[in-house]
């Protein structure tokens, strides 16, 4: 669906991607590891269309996203931010109705199709209860789902999304990531940069690994995620512990 | 359904406002009287005071209330930042020094006017030329920098102005109009300015659900699927043409953008297609009360502005301890 072709980026002298290739199909939940600033936000940016890339470029089934107008290219791809808390309070319905704004005309009114997607996006992430609350009295964990919702209501089916889980309690970690395998049972295709490879390893049908800015690792999960890899990517040293065919999770060499 | 009966209820205020507004002052008209004017059997006084006098005047105070308030609340909105008032990019400053200019170079009434409005235009101009000179970053906190810039470079300007200005006829009239009044409005004036004041207005209520989008941070706003420069360029054009003509209007007038759409957002919330509209029926409202409080609560005419800042810091400071009912 979603492919980037031998993508290069560079900030003021530093190189940050080098010839890095993505492809997305439907249904996956590929999750993005590396260490810090190796060009993982940027990589997602480019895929979004939101940086236009310095080499290489991106085409969602075989068009080019460059030469998408904004709207078009809403209504295929979707965006999850990491944990913001928002500074106006609007209530949730308004925050997932922003996602009906590509298909609505010049003035911007919602239609009753617009409501009725709003509304199945949030009753299909079960926070219907939430709609009438202020977005920025809402907990992490919370916010999180309304995002999403709003990504669903958009009406795209590939939803990217920069560390999702980043700054959320323990419970609401895994309550999202559970949240995502469904949405991806469905039909919607997930990419999304993390920190854990726990995580990755947990909810992922592929791990793409970047370092210094090239591919390190594409593969499944179990595949990808060794005790040499997280050794190369973070500079640590993990034991991997197997619990069955599908689940294997480093601890790290001291606490094993 | 709550909201559209606020906008009833504070319709049926504004037109009672108003035809308060139309019978105090020195001349006061008394019920009688108005009975006589409907019948056409009005006096030539009351006819000049009611319809030549006091309606400009208070249509003006209607437009400029609502333009300050409306362009206020998109530029909160915007910025992300509801501290921000109209003047964020400097088109107050560049729009003051623009009158003195005119008044100093002993233009007509229209040169003045039309050179205030020039200079507020270009200020927001400068700002936004200082902020698209450097490439990546956030563009708001850009922005923000180049009205900065730009409303100190302006204010400077007035500065040497003030300082060149003979200090028995021009400097009067500039310290006069940085103040504020409604005192000079005539019917030619609010027939020009009446038009492209109703349209940014319209612009920025329409472009509401956008502003709303925009208020998420841009690239929020990109992956929603809006054009974020065209939108943004859009609104702060709109907002930018409506403050000006306040000033061309009625001189610097501050602190009804700042206030006004705080107790529109307490009393609406932040939704921008409610909150707008509101935020201007409550400003033209707002200020229509402080005009008619500027004639006639003292003996001699009080600027607004001066009025309009001693009734409005108080009430902000209470706002901010009130709580920041939302925004965050």
């Amino acid at each position: 669906m979603l492919k980037a072709h031998t993508i290069g980026y560079a900030y003021a002298h530093k190189r940050v991607l080098d010839g890095v290739d993505v492809d997305l199909h439907a249904g996956e939940v590929v999750s993005l590891l590396g260490p810090n600033g190796t060009g993982k936000s940027t990589l997602l940016k480019i895929l979004m269309g939101l940086l236009a890339p310095q080499e290489g470029h991106v085409t969602f089934e075989g068009d080019a996203i460059a030469s998408m107008s904004p709207k078009l290219r809403a209504r295929h791809i979707a965006y999850v931010p990491q944990l913001h808390t928002g500074v106006f309070g609007y209530s949730v319905i308004d925050v997932v109705l922003m996602g009906r704004i590509a298909q609505q005309g010049l003035l911007g009114r919602s239609s009753s199709q617009d409501l009725e997607m709003a509304h199945s996006a949030l009753a299909k992430l079960d926070i219907t209860h939430l709609s009438h609350r202020p977005y920025t009295a809402l907990s992490g964990g919370e916010r999180q789902m309304v995002l999403i919702a709003r990504a669903l209501a958009q009406g795209a089916k590939v939803v990217i999304m920069d560390e999702p889980v980043a700054g959320l309690d323990y419970g609401n970690q895994l309550r999202l990531l559970e949240r995502i395998g469904q949405l991806a049972q469905e039909g919607y295709t997930f990419l999304q940069s993390t920190h854990y490879p726990e995580h990755a390893m947990m909810v992922s049908t592929r791990v793409i690994m970047l370092k210094e800015g090239k591919i390190y690792a594409n593969g499944t999960p179990q595949e990808v995620i060794t005790a040499q890899s997280i050794k190369a990517l973070y500079g640590v040293d993990v034991v991997m512990h197997r619990y069955s065919d599908t689940l294997q999770l480093p601890i790290p060499r001291g606490f094993a | 359904m709550k909201n559209s009966l606020l906008f009833v209820i504070l319709l049926l205020l504004l037109g009672l406002s108003m035809v308060v507004a139309l019978s105090v002052g020195q001349y006061p008209i008394e019920s009688s009287m108005w009975i006589a004017f409907l019948q056409g059997e009005a006096s030539d006084v009351m006819h000049t005071i009611v319809v030549e006098l006091r309606l400009p005047r208070i249509l003006a105070a209607l437009l400029v209330g609502a333009a300050l308030a409306i362009s206020g609340s998109a530029f909160q909105s915007m910025f992300v930042n509801p501290l921000v008032s109209p003047s964020l990019l400097g088109v107050l400053a560049g729009a003051s020094f623009g009158a003195a200019l005119g008044i100093v170079w002993e233009q007509s009434w229209w040169g003045v006017q039309f050179l205030t409005f020039v200079f507020g235009a270009l200020a927001v101009l400068v700002a936004m030329g200082i902020a698209s000179m450097y490439r990546g970053g956030s563009t708001v906190l850009l922005l923000v920098l180049g009205g900065i810039v730009s409303s100190a470079l302006f204010t400077s300007l007035l500065s040497i102005v003030k300082y060149a200005a003979d200090p028995y006829t021009h400097l009067p009239s500039i310290v006069y109009w940085l103040m504020g009044s409604f005192s000079m409005v005539e019917w030619d004036t609010l027939g020009m300015v009446a038009l492209p004041m109703a349209l940014g207005m319209v612009t920025l209520v329409v472009l509401g659900s956008y502003i709303n989008v925009l208020s998420m941070g841009d690239e929020e706003a990109k992956a929603l699927g809006v054009n974020v420069t065209r939108v943004r360029i859009i609104a702060i054009g709109a907002a930018t043409l409506i403050s000006s003509l306040t000033v061309v209007v009625a001189g610097v007038i501050g602190w009804v953008g700042l206030v006004i759409p705080h107790i529109a957002r307490m009393i609406v919330g932040p939704n921008n297609r409610v909150l707008l509209p509101m935020s201007a029926l409550m400003g033209g409202l707002y200020l229509l009360w402080i005009d008619t409080a500027t004639r006639t609560l003292f003996r001699a005419e009080v600027p607004i502005g001066i009025l309009t800042a001693l009734v409005g810091i108080p009430v902000f400071v209470l706002l901010l301890r009130e709580g920041k009912k939302g925004w965050n």
